[in-house]
């Protein structure tokens, strides 16, 4: 039986050390062997205790997509987190995806944060956070623009 | 395009253009995370209910939540299911589903989403009913009294079906189960009744059968055909009988008389399990899910006989469901059994040996009884059950037997010719005075000395007579529907004057 202490220690890890980690790292670490993996996990939880040092065992392994969906069934098992899923239309570079990370984590304390790409969208991003749905993505744009000139034309 | 619209569109355009605001509204919606074999999962969007309607409008689709997970759910997709993909927003319609209703549908053939599938021009029906509708409770129901007249002479002297009941046509392959519910909307010409024929996984060359034939007899006119062939996804069969109904209720609600028929539920049952499985909802029985038999209960139980004072509408229910090698003890013949008020069983045998249609009577039962019958036919019919059912038995008893004494002789003849009377052409629904002038003649003994195979011919020429010579009688039995010693005596006399002088 795990005390609630200690759920909360492991739920706050998730969210904050290995939520941030696993979206901010260099894209050399998707690629490398589960070793290497492993090696730059262990460094992260150096000063861990045992209970969390175990659970980055589970990301040693796989692409991002599957690694953040693990993460975020993981963090389920501890506490509520909220998902944030962050799409566009292109991968953001490394220094805005670093930054958008940190404010995402300040911004939404206990969200798990996924990046997506999703080439469809043409251009800008597109937030799912909880149930709401931010669009500003060219895409949606267009749609928008869409439905406003079909109703403009049908009234007309 | 002309100058004008082309003017008219460039204008849209810039009025759009210009009123378009920069940041977009924040809106409720998910990500599909997954989407295959026409099922999506969606995540990141916490407060689905079920039935709930979702807009993947990247993909010009509409989904149904079918199943909820603490962040997300899984739906099953309504349209344009090819265009759905990974990473698509769904976003919630705060809508159940609704499928549009009206007088203007009579006539037409429809898709379980109130789309016209005939030749005709497209539907502009203004009114929604929700397809999923809480059954009407037990204060607004009255009880089942007004005879449904199916023009089938076995079935209305001995297995009545009333207003409101829920009767189930049960039986193997090619019986002819669905010539009884085509037969019974047929007769009901005049008799102020609507009609809807749910087709469910069937093939589509046999609904278009069945609507030539509703044509051809006029029936159409009062009729709403939805049709969901075996060529539709498992959500289209799924949905095909609760969309019928949502229909018939709208008829239900202006008072009127409603007779539904889902032909067949053991297809409906079947395309469940399979969006069941497809939703990883864990196999039981047969691999159908648990609530199987809530798919069918909260079904029938919409069919009801309505209070006065809500306007003393009706919706009568006639489920089909095909067994497998007479097995009425497998999982969806025991539910619906369970759930209806009685079942008209179709007996393989019987349909070989030229007893058509095939109704077993011994097996067969309505449990509303001679409540739903006209006092005519309840007289008549009496205990015409129970003689038929003696017959079987001795019937079975003489064949080992070596000489028979006059009394089970008399009972075999007697036996043999009311068979034949119950006899009938497909399409050819009956009368009530037909009905009654047929039965009395086979319950008198008119038909005791005419050869077995000339009692169909017998009784043809009777009633010929009868229409030609005693118009006077008809009108009495047709109009008053009560046997008064003045209906029996005249009844006896035109029998008494066919059968000496022929």
């Amino acid at each position: 039986m795990i005390s609630q202490q200690v759920r909360d220690e492991i739920f706050t890890f998730l969210v904050e050390d290995l939520n941030t980690f696993i979206n901010t790292v260099d894209d050399v670490f998707y690629t490398s062997s589960s070793s290497q993996r492993q090696a730059a996990l262990d460094q992260l939880t150096e000063k861990q205790p045992i209970s969390i040092k175990l659970c980055t065992k589970l990301f040693a392994n796989g692409r991002y997509a599957e690694v953040s969906m693990r993460l975020y069934r993981l963090a389920k098992a501890f506490g509520k987190p909220k998902l944030l899923i962050a799409q566009s239309a292109s991968a953001l570079p490394a220094d805005i995806r670093k930054d958008f990370v940190k404010a995402a984590i300040t911004q939404y304390p206990g969200a798990i944060i996924q990046l997506r790409v999703s080439p469809e969208l043409f251009g800008g991003m597109r937030l799912f956070l909880d149930g709401t749905l931010l669009d500003e993505t060219w895409n949606g744009t267009l749609r928008q623009l869409m439905h406003s000139i079909q109703q403009r034309l049908y009234v007309s | 395009m002309s100058r004008n619209s082309l003017q008219s569109l460039i204008t849209a355009i810039d009025q759009s253009l210009a009123q378009e605001k920069s940041a977009s509204k924040p809106s409720r919606g998910g990500l599909v995370r997954s989407a295959k074999d026409g099922i999506i999962e969606i995540i990141g969007l916490p407060g689905l209910s079920l039935g709930e309607v979702l807009m993947i409008e990247e993909a010009d689709a509409r989904a149904l939540v079918m199943n909820i997970e603490a962040d997300g759910g899984l739906a099953v997709v309504l349209n344009n299911s090819q265009r759905v993909k990974e990473g698509q927003a769904a976003t919630q319609s705060g809508a159940t589903l609704s499928v549009p209703v009206g007088d203007e549908m009579l006539g037409r053939v429809v898709d379980p989403m109130g789309r016209s599938m005939d030749e005709g021009k497209p539907l502009s029906t203004k009114q929604m009913r929700p397809i999923e509708q809480i059954a009407p409770d037990v204060m607004s129901r009255s009880p089942v009294e007004t005879p449904v007249q199916t023009g089938i002479l076995a079935i209305d002297a001995l297995i009545p079906i009333g207003r409101g009941q829920r009767e189930l046509i049960i039986g193997d392959r090619q019986t002819g189960k669905t010539t009884i519910a085509i037969d019974t909307i047929i007769n009901q010409k005049d008799q102020n009744m609507v009609c809807v024929y749910v087709a469910i996984g069937q093939r589509e060359s046999k609904t278009a059968e069945v609507v030539r034939t509703l044509r051809d007899h006029g029936a159409l006119d009062y009729t709403v055909v939805v049709s969901s062939g075996a060529s539709s996804p498992a959500i289209m069969q799924f949905l095909a009988p609760y969309s019928g109904c949502a229909i018939a209720e709208h008829f239900l609600h202006q008072g009127k008389d409603v007779l539904v028929v889902y032909d067949d539920l053991s297809k409906h049952a079947v395309a469940y399990r399979e969006l069941s499985l497809l939703l990883r909802t864990p196999p039981g029985r047969e691999a159908y899910p648990g609530d199987v038999f809530y798919l069918h209960s909260r079904l029938l139980e919409r069919a009801v006989k309505l209070d006065e004072k809500l306007g003393g509408g009706s919706i009568t229910a006639l489920p089909i469901v095909e067994t497998q090698a007479g097995d009425v003890s497998a999982y969806i013949p025991t539910n619906v059994i369970s759930i209806t008020d009685g079942q008209i069983f179709l007996d393989t045998t019987l349909f070989y040996r030229g007893i058509r249609p095939a109704i077993n009577v011994g097996i067969s039962v309505s449990r509303v009884g001679s409540a739903a019958q006209t006092n005519i036919m309840k007289k008549t019919s009496g205990t015409t059950k129970l003689d038929l059912a003696q017959f079987n038995e001795l019937a079975a008893f003489s064949q080992f037997a070596s000489e028979l004494d006059d009394s089970t002789k008399q009972q075999l003849t007697r036996g043999q010719r009311t068979v034949e009377a119950l006899k009938q052409k497909a399409h050819k629904p009956l009368s009530l005075w037909k009905e009654v002038a047929t039965l009395w003649a086979a319950k008198e003994g008119a038909l005791d000395n005419v050869e077995p195979q000339e009692v169909r011919k017998f009784i043809e020429l009777f009633l010929i007579h009868l229409e030609t010579h005693e118009a006077e009688l008809i009108d009495a039995i047709q109009k008053g529907q009560k046997l008064t010693d003045e209906v029996a005596a005249a009844l006896k006399a035109a029998i008494k004057r066919f059968f000496q002088s022929n």
